[in-house]
């Protein structure tokens, strides 16, 4: 199921989608959070507000790393026996998805990167 | 008759002016939208040539503070709004139906209509100057200094009244163009053998349908407060101007990448053409542009590094500014990868390609120093900004465009422009450009401000003399510009006639004649190649001689092929509008709501909506072809139905793109609540705490119920009862008009006027969006009741109830989100 998911449009850009969605809840927590004084709060070495950033960024990045290898096993499944009309468009398709997906895959990074980086507030 | 004929019958426009301004034909409104963007070019790089004489050199006395404000307003919003988006949209327009195989976009009475909004938005703009109250708020319009206090007068008025018209016409664009790209591809040419053009234009649609409706929704806002005191902005009654930042750059950035993607789109098509082969890794191209599409609208904030957001906050958005570098990178390497492996020749077209490499790579790479906040911080609002904006925008933007004029001429005309008068347009501008821009980058970093009149001698003779030398890099663009106008008119009028595909290239607007009929495609051809025309050279001939699917138009009935998403299989033939007022007179009236509404006649514009109703339902009810057979024989052995009786007919498509439109509109909205809330002690603040459940609980019930009444009503479809289909219909229209009545009574139970504070202003707006789309769905309602009374809604004809169906879902989601936000969320947040 997963890997005709991935051969639809939207399954192809899904990584894309959940790079968005991780954005705007990093950005929004950073606001939220930091009116609400949560990175105040010690926990585990560290303060509530960018374990909060880090613990939806893991998840994020484990999905996106997810969908780029069923794109892979979508390219590759097709790319086995002939070369008819639909086995072009999945292996195109399952590419593209697996590309889009280490582009996400990077661009979460970048934005993680800040978070162990910087204070969350100033 | 023979078969010519009967497609110049089916497809021309009506003679004389009456043809003119009741054409809908893409090929037609595509060159207006071309030509009237070229004007709007001019007369905005006139301001310009103003602006440069005031900045000569310091303390100079051509305009004064007023006139250089209203004129750099004028620049900036006259170039952004009224060139750079239209003109790439009507290139659009224009190329795309004959790229992919189609006789025409799916929608053309909305380009058309797209059009007139365009172009009586652009004139209502400039209305302003007449009057003396030209907009003088920046092109960006930052509020409190656009609020009623500190521009007094109708200047901001114009503004956001015109632009938003204007931009009608982008959004309008975005729809035709997606259903286009979507569903009408020629057959054969599945996802991944589109041409390279058409992912560019397919992923800038969806940017538009994303990308204006923040900045729509920002500008009504504003408007609201400016004509009836409501509150957004104002941060002594709980507003935020930053709210304004927020939504403007919202849309401000992706339409940077809204205006550069379809002009490298250009770029990408050319290459291979002046390349003699194939592009190099089409699917990285791909890749890119759906990457560039989905990161540009992470780079927001970049713009507001200095309004005091947390430092991490501001490091996410450098960091998707960084990551946008990524697919731009990968697009150049595919180019120069492409001229490497080919065989490239040099002509006008190419040229400007290379001097748009040369300019957008150094455009590029300030943006990544402008990119990091310390950086920032030195440079912003300076020169530097300036000559960075207009690297990105004339090389990202500009020079593509030209590029693409010079390559696509003789295919509009038939004719081909001089070549040694290109090459000195091309000069002209270049060198221009640079001497022009390229000192900025000093001005700026030694300090000289932007947006500002004149500036200080104390900023050093350098600072002055670099001034004089951009003001006569000035000169040098415009005597460029004339050379530009001058060759077209020479290439229209004299050119030289020319073969039907003179630069050899492989895509398939190139194989239908120049100039090409208004049919495009006498039969519509079976594509089995992503370079077409260099596969199958045949395929031209085959075209011209009626060929291929729909080649027979003796039913007078304009018609094209839908097929599927993805695999461009043959679903159903689409019959098209032709000529007709509607489009006109409903811009027309839109325009004179406008007027009516900046003179704060509100009962004259009340009327006017009432008129535009009643037109929009005559438009509905004549569009396509309602009496077409249901099966119709597309020739060479295949049958289709017609469009209407398909589920995935066009207009379904063009609804679910509007409706994220409309989401997108709503989601800025919801933004707008929570954030001027976390920006304030109290959200509700004291005496405007949320007043009792029942009658929204109620109104949530009413309007669930309505969606299982029209359910009912649209199973009652496939059974061919058209009676139980009009019954359900109109419980569901009850039940509706419950909804709102809800809403109405829940607002008056509330009771706090909207002046009184932005959280009241907030319910009001929320509770209108609801009571809006509720208004609208009613009509929507009373349409589908017509249409089955007058036996054109049923089982074989279902594509207005699943129109009415999707966007009854949305209002009802719409509804109950709205609700929640009103009336949950204080008591549980």
């Amino acid at each position: 199921m997963a890997i005709s998911w991935s051969r639809t449009l939207l399954g192809s850009v899904s990584s894309l989608i959940l790079w968005a969605v991780h954005f705007v809840a990093v950005y929004s927590l950073v606001g939220v959070g930091c009116e609400e004084g949560w990175q105040r709060t010690p926990v585990l070495g560290t303060n509530g507000l960018t374990l909060l950033l880090v613990s939806i960024t893991l998840p994020a990045l484990s999905l996106i790393a997810w969908i780029g290898w069923v794109g892979w096993q979508s390219h590759r499944q097709a790319s086995r026996g002939g070369g008819s009309e639909d086995r072009g468009r999945w292996r195109f398709l399952g590419l593209i998805t697996l590309a889009l997906a280490v582009l996400a895959f990077i661009s979460i990074i970048m934005t993680a990167v800040p978070i162990m980086m910087l204070p969350p507030c100033n | 008759m023979t078969a010519v004929a009967d497609m110049k019958r089916t497809w021309a426009n009506a003679p004389g002016l009456v043809g003119q301004l009741t054409a809908v034909n893409h090929g037609t409104v595509g060159l207006r939208f071309v030509f009237t963007g070229l004007a709007f070019l001019l007369i905005g790089g006139l301001f310009a040539m103003f602006m440069r004489l005031q900045l000569a050199w310091p303390g100079n006395t051509v305009l004064d503070h007023d006139l250089y404000n209203q004129f750099v307003t004028m620049h900036g919003t006259t170039l952004m709004f009224l060139f750079a988006v239209p003109v790439l949209e009507g290139v659009a327009m224009y190329l795309i139906p004959k790229m992919i195989g189609a006789r025409d976009v799916p929608f053309p009475r909305l380009g058309a209509f797209g059009y007139w909004c365009y172009l009586f938005g652009g004139v209502f703009l400039y209305a302003g100057f007449l009057v003396g109250e030209a907009p003088r708020g920046g092109w960006f319009m930052y509020p409190p200094m656009t609020g009623k206090d500190f521009t007094p007068g109708l200047s901001a008025d114009f503004w956001l009244l015109g632009v938003t018209f204007a931009e009608v016409a982008a959004v309008a664009a975005a729809v035709e163009l997606i259903v286009a790209i979507l569903k009408t591809r020629a057959p054969g040419m599945a996802i991944q053998r589109m041409p390279l053009f058409a992912w560019y234009i397919l992923a800038t649609a969806f940017m538009i349908a994303f990308g204006f409706p923040p900045l729509i929704l920002a500008s009504v806002l504003l408007e609201l407060e400016r004509a009836f005191g409501f509150v957004f902005y104002n941060p002594d009654l709980g507003g935020d101007p930053l709210l304004w930042q927020h939504l403007f750059w919202l849309f401000g950035h992706p339409d940077v990448y809204i205006i550069f993607l379809p002009a490298v789109g250009v770029v990408s098509t050319l290459i291979p053409t002046f390349a003699r082969r194939p592009i190099v890794g089409y699917l990285w191209v791909v890749l890119a542009v759906i990457g560039t599409a989905f990161l540009s609208f992470g780079l927001w904030v970049h713009h507001m590094y200095t309004v005091g957001i947390p430092l991490l906050a501001l490091s996410f958005f450098s960091a998707a500014s960084m990551a946008v570098a990524i697919p731009a990178g990968i697009q150049v390497f595919a180019w120069i990868a492409t001229l490497w492996n080919g065989r490239p020749f040099i002509r006008t077209p190419m040229l400007f390609i290379l001097g748009f490499f040369a300019i957008f790579v150094l455009g590029g790479l300030t943006g990544v120093m402008v990119a990091v906040v310390p950086f920032d911080w030195q440079v912003h609002d300076t020169h530097f900004v300036v000559a960075h904006l207009h690297y990105v925008l004339i090389g990202g933007m500009l020079f593509p465009l030209f590029a693409g004029i010079y390559y696509w001429l003789p295919l509009v005309t038939g004719r081909a422009a001089s070549e040694g008068f290109g090459r000195v347009t091309f000069w002209l501008l270049f060198t221009g450009f640079n001497i022009t821009f390229l000192p900025m980058h000093f001005t700026g970093m030694l300090g000289m401000t932007r947006r500002a009149y004149t500036y200080s001698t104390e900023l050093g003779d350098s600072v002055a003399w670099l001034n004089l030398l951009s003001s006569a890099g000035g000169f040098v663009i415009a005597v460029g510009m004339i050379a530009f106008v001058v060759d077209l008119v020479l290439a229209f009028r004299h050119g030289e006639r020319t073969a039907d595909n003179p630069w050899q290239a492989a895509t398939l607007e190139w194989a239908i004649g120049a100039p090409p009929p208004p049919w495009n495609f006498r039969g519509i051809p079976t594509v089995t190649d992503r370079d077409p025309l260099w596969e199958r050279p045949e395929l031209a001939t085959g075209i011209g001689s009626g060929q291929g699917y729909l080649a027979d138009a003796a039913h007078g009935r304009r018609e094209t092929l839908g097929t599927s998403l993805r695999a461009a299989e043959p679903e159903s033939v689409i019959r098209l509008s032709g000529s007709t007022w509607y489009p006109l007179i409903a811009a027309t009236l839109l325009t004179l709501f406008l007027t009516a509404f900046l003179l704060a006649a509100y009962g004259i514009a009340a009327m006017l909506v009432i008129a535009a109703v009643v037109v929009c339902w005559g438009w509905l009810w004549t569009t396509g072809d309602a009496d077409a057979p249901l099966v119709i024989d597309a020739g060479h052995g295949l049958s289709l139905p017609t469009h209407s009786a398909s589920y995935e007919a066009p207009g379904v498509w063009g609804t679910i793109i509007l409706l994220l439109i409309h989401g997108s509109l709503f989601a800025s909205l919801v933004f707008g609540y929570y954030f001027l809330g976390l920006g304030v002690a109290e959200w509700p603040p004291p005496g405007h705490e949320p007043r009792g459940l029942a009658v929204p609980a109620f109104g949530a019930l009413a309007l669930l119920a309505s969606g299982g009444a029209l359910d009912r009503a649209r199973r009652h479809l496939r059974s061919a009862e058209g009676g139980r289909l009009r019954l359900y219909t109109l419980i569901a229209l009850l039940l509706m008009a419950v909804f709102l009545a809800a809403l109405v009574q829940s607002l008056f139970e509330y009771g706090a006027p909207p002046q009184s504070h932005a959280y009241a202003s907030l319910v009001s707006a929320l509770t209108g969006f609801a009571a809006l789309h509720a208004v609208i769905a009613l009509l929507m309602a009373a349409f589908v009741w017509a249409r089955s009374r007058q036996g054109r809604l049923d089982a074989d004809r279902p594509a207005a109830m699943q129109v009415v169906w999707l966007f009854w879902c949305f209002t009802a989601g719409a509804g109950l989100v709205a609700s929640a936000v009103i009336h949950l969320s204080p008591r549980l947040l």
